[in-house]
């Protein structure tokens, strides 16, 4: 009886995992740096009087990518259930590659017009990318 | 009757979830608007229930509604909306997104999941919507 | 005897119809689609995967991690982009499967 009641507390404790949402955006190019964040938050009874600990992760992520973009985000929203969602924890996981100096979606800068010898503008056409020009 | 008839032909939408992307504008290109909806009927068995509640007398209605508990513990999980048949509708998506701006510019995504709930039967809907970036001369 | 008859017919199409799997279509998030390109310049790739659960006993969602990182690894040397992940459960008997599917397009540099 004991050890059945201590099988069934462990169980609990362990937290059966949900996953409430995932988001994702484009993967770049360039992925030898990974940076990763969480952020959760214990909650009792469903007293939650705000989300603001979800701004923590976009404050981890640029902390770790301080001269870059931070690209190729994962994004998940769970929940750990503890015992019959009257103890249970919300967390938000993201994970992505921070890409040093250049654009993270791998197109150049907008270049500027510069005037060339016959006096037109001459204007930088990428090959692969159809990105208007922006003036 | 006529009463009866609207109910039943007018549903409500229920929405489940809502993602927005980055929007790019220029005023060199135009935003022409598109949408891709999909969709596959679900049926909710809680609503058969009361159906047959209200249809047959109440041996049978509690007969029927044993059988379609049992059905029930067969068809157990998480459930966004009433549970679907066929999984093939939300296929290939991207390539949907892809033949409606062949330029590849496309900008302003919005991906919304939602119901249209009827007795019985629900509709189980995805729809995205964008807009595709042409150049003005494209549209001359 | 005609309820009877009712009853039995109604109990046999149900039966029949609807004790199959169902599934249940969570969310279908999209990427952005830059840098931009036309349709037909990429290549198309996709990655699967599951997690089972018995009445929803499941300690980490690792899954949806493992279909990403092998998404990326289908293009090593290419942005992946224009990802559509569809999150979907699929139901059972006192248990579930969780799926996730995503497909994107791999544009070379």
């Amino acid at each position: 009886m004991k050890s059945g009641f201590l099988g069934l507390v462990l169980v609990f404790m362990s937290g059966c995992v949900s996953l409430n949402s995932v988001s994702l955006t484009s993967v770049p190019l360039e992925r030898s740096q990974k940076v990763r964040a969480e952020a959760e938050r214990f909650i009792f009874m469903g007293f939650n009087f705000d989300n603001d600990y979800v701004n923590l992760v976009t404050t981890e992520l640029k902390t770790q990518c301080p001269n870059g973009t931070v690209s190729g985000l994962l994004t998940k929203a769970e929940s750990i259930n503890y015992f019959l969602y009257i103890f249970w924890k919300s967390r938000i996981t993201a994970t992505g590659y921070c890409v040093p100096g250049k654009m993270a979606s791998g197109s150049e800068p907008p270049r500027k017009r510069r005037p060339t010898d016959d006096g037109s503008d001459e204007t930088r056409v990428t090959p692969t990318s159809l990105e208007p020009d922006i003036q | 009757m006529s009463i009866l008839c609207i109910a039943l032909t007018s549903g409500c939408a229920v929405l489940h979830s809502v993602q927005i992307g980055e929007i790019e504008s220029s005023t060199q290109l135009e935003s022409v608007p598109f949408e891709i909806k999909v969709s596959q009927f679900g049926v909710d068995l809680n609503d058969v229930k009361a159906t047959g509640r209200i249809l047959m007398d109440k041996k049978g209605s509690d007969q029927a509604n044993d059988v379609l508990t049992a059905i029930q513990y067969f068809q157990m999980g998480p459930h966004t909306g009433a549970g679907v048949y066929s999984i093939s509708y939300v296929d290939h998506l991207e390539s949907k997104v892809r033949a409606q701006c062949p330029s590849g510019r496309i900008t302003g995504l919005m991906s919304i999941r939602e119901t249209a709930e009827y007795p019985v039967v629900k509709g189980e809907i995805v729809k995205i919507k964008g807009f595709c970036l042409k150049s003005k001369r494209e549209n001359l | 005897m005609m309820n009877r008859k009712v009853l039995v017919s109604f109990l046999g199409w149900s039966v029949l119809l609807l004790a199959n799997c169902t599934y249940s279509v969570h969310q279908v998030p999209l990427s952005d689609f830059k840098p931009y390109a036309p349709g037909n310049s990429g290549k198309p790739i996709e990655a699967r995967a599951k997690q089972f659960a018995i009445l929803g006993f499941a300690s980490e969602t690792n899954y949806v991690d493992g279909a990403y990182q092998r998404l990326q690894a289908q293009c090593i040397n290419g942005i992946v982009t224009g990802i559509a992940a569809k999150s979907y459960s699929e139901h059972g008997f006192f248990s579930w499967t969780n799926h996730i599917h995503m497909q994107g397009q791999c544009i070379q540099r």
